[in-house]
């Protein structure tokens, strides 16, 4: 049984420009089908407004689809009660782009990461402070960070923070929405490299979204690109990338700057 | 032939008070940028690149001071001329293009009267006049219809053609010298070719001194003639662009460069994770904690900020140590 599969996922928003106009609808996502493994990290790849992010959602349930099913662990995620999908939710998870926003700066990170360990487990608070204490060893964070808060960290800290959240209660499927864009090149590295392992130690399956191609390289098995809602190509061998013959995906190739000075990019386009 | 520099700035540094304590985020800085070649300054978040820039237009908020050093453009200097004069700088010789090109703009008022207002403050025209100007300059950014551009609100474009209108309105004045902050970080990858595209033509157009501000050395590689790489408020290492690539010296500009992702799929070692700056003005080196090839050495410090070969200026110890015995 596959992890995740999406069936003719549709999406539309509706939008109007001013007061008196009409409103239209922008399609978003339109009749996305796809399926996931188990341990298996799929990179979505597509310019801003290509749909990506709609459909990180839709696979959440934070938007509903249209149309369209998404069934994840065999269950359709949009078709169940409250205390089922609170049970399924315990194996999806997600980070977003701006991890300033995703904590609540009220919060030490120590009740943050805590938080769903306390909606799903019933832990004494020893037990409870044992498994944060074994999160923030496990990404790479010191045990006196625990009583800080996160105005007190680096972008790149609070990345890991999120992730060590995001872990905190084992899940499937971990949701990475632009979850490196924001960040340097090093802390980048960094942050991909615990990805990967964190992947190979628990059996994670990822969704990578992003639109820096290089970052989905380094990390995905394989890769869709998607363009205006559709998906336009699927690679399911990332050694051939350069292969990629969409030209919508040419486009994204083609901006991937070249690591060395000397060829002047600029001019070919 | 060497050109003479059109902005120098000579022993930067840069301290910023705060309730508990005074620190200092820029030190020592040096570099001299030349009309019409793009000066790169490359550095991770928080070493200082970002206040350099705003030091050079005197923009730096209150609490923020430059403690000593000079800043000079065309026999002045920026850090002790009246308001007034800095006022006539700003935009005219020395403009600026920020990260984020949607907080930059004024989200109530057109595109058009964002450029109305930028021409006419510098230049004594008419109205109409500036508009002609602004539909001349819009025309040459190759963006799509650009009278259409002219009547639209800011969030009716994208953060990439914000950019480039951004830049537009920049080169209707032909200032001499664009500092631009990280000009492409918060756009996607298609849109930051366009973007630099139009950077490098406002360098070959208008001979614009550019100083591009960045932490993506891909940036670099494709449009700066010479880099400055910053760490703890420091230069580390300063070097013509192919130099820089082909022989960094600086144990942190290997790290830098080591690290850039491609398409190739190798693995990458990533660096211990923590940076903590020595906030107090203690001459040690700000790479200490985290270079792999310091030993004893390093620790008694003087941060000698010495030409290696030409035009290759290096901050550190065990280099110097190397060559010079």
């Amino acid at each position: 049984m596959s992890l995740l599969v999406l069936k003719n996922i549709k999406k539309s928003f509706f939008l109007k420009n001013s007061v008196f106009e009409k409103r239209r609808s922008i399609e978003a996502v339109k009749d996305i089908s796809l399926t996931l493994e188990q341990g298996v990290c799929l990179g979505i790849v597509g310019e801003s407004g290509s749909g990506k992010s709609t459909l990180g959602k839709i696979i959440l349930g934070l938007e509903k689809p249209d149309q369209g099913e998404v069934c994840f662990l065999g269950k359709n995620l949009h078709n169940l009660n409250s205390k089922e999908l609170k049970e399924l939710r315990q194996n999806l998870q997600v980070v977003f782009q701006d991890c300033y926003s995703a904590v609540n700066p009220r919060l030490t990170i120590g009740e943050s990461i805590a938080e769903p360990l306390r909606n799903y487990k019933r832990l004494s608070s020893a037990e409870e402070e044992k498994q944060v204490l074994e999160l923030l060893k496990k990404v790479g964070l010191r045990r006196e960070d625990i009583h800080k808060y996160p105005s007190q960290f680096s972008g790149g800290q609070l990345q890991r923070i999120n992730i060590a959240r995001a872990i905190a209660l084992k899940p499937k499927l971990i949701i990475l929405d632009e979850a490196v864009s924001a960040l340097d090149a090093l802390v980048q590295i960094q942050i991909l490299n615990l990805l990967a392992q964190l992947k190979e130690e628990f059996q994670l399956s990822y969704l990578f979204i992003s639109h820096d191609l290089q970052a989905v390289n380094y990390i995905a098995d394989c890769l869709v690109v998607m363009h205006q809602g559709e998906i336009v190509e699927r690679l399911d061998d990332m050694e051939q990338l350069e292969q990629l013959a969409n030209p919508v995906s040419k486009k994204l190739l083609s901006s991937v700057l070249p690591p060395f000075p000397g060829y002047m990019k600029c001019e070919e386009i | 032939m060497r050109h003479q520099p059109i902005l120098t700035v000579n022993n930067l540094n840069i301290s910023v008070s705060t309730p508990l304590e005074v620190v200092h985020p820029v030190r020592d800085v040096n570099f001299a940028l030349q009309s019409g070649k793009v000066l790169g300054i490359v550095g991770e978040s928080g070493s200082g690149k970002t206040l350099t820039c705003m030091s050079l237009l005197r923009l730096l908020p209150e609490n923020v001071k430059v403690e000593f050093g000079s800043i000079n453009y065309r026999n002045q200097n920026l850090l002790e001329c009246s308001a007034e004069d800095i006022r006539k700088v700003r935009g005219n010789d020395i403009a600026m293009i920020m990260q984020n090109p949607m907080i930059a703009f004024n989200p109530v008022r057109t595109i058009e009267s964002h450029f109305i207002e930028t021409i006419r403050t510098h230049l004594p025209i008419t109205k109409r006049l500036a508009r002609k100007v602004a539909v001349e300059y819009l025309e040459k950014t190759d963006l799509p219809n650009p009278k259409a551009v002219l009547k639209q609100y800011p969030f009716q474009l994208s953060g990439g053609m914000l950019q480039r209108v951004m830049i537009a309105i920049t080169m209707s004045l032909k200032p001499s010298i664009l500092i631009a902050d990280e000009p492409t970080t918060a756009l996607d990858a298609t849109n930051q070719l366009q973007v630099l595209k139009q950077l490098d033509k406002l360098k070959k157009e208008y001979n614009t001194g550019i100083l591009l501000v960045t932490h993506d050395l891909g940036v670099i590689a494709q449009l700066a003639d010479e880099v400055a790489v910053m760490y703890g408020g420091y230069i580390v290492e300063k070097a013509p662009v192919l130099k820089l690539f082909n022989q960094p010296m600086h144990p942190y500009t290997r790290v830098l460069l080591e690290s850039r992702l491609g398409l190739t799929r190798k693995k990458i070692q990533s660096v211990s994770p923590l940076s903590t700056y020595s906030k107090n003005n203690d001459k040690k080196c700000p790479f200490l904690d985290r270079c792999e090839e310091a030993n004893h050495s390093c620790t008694s410090y003087n941060l000698e900020y010495r030409e290696y070969e030409k035009d290759h200026f290096v901050r550190c110890v065990k280099i110097h140590e190397s060559v010079g015995n």
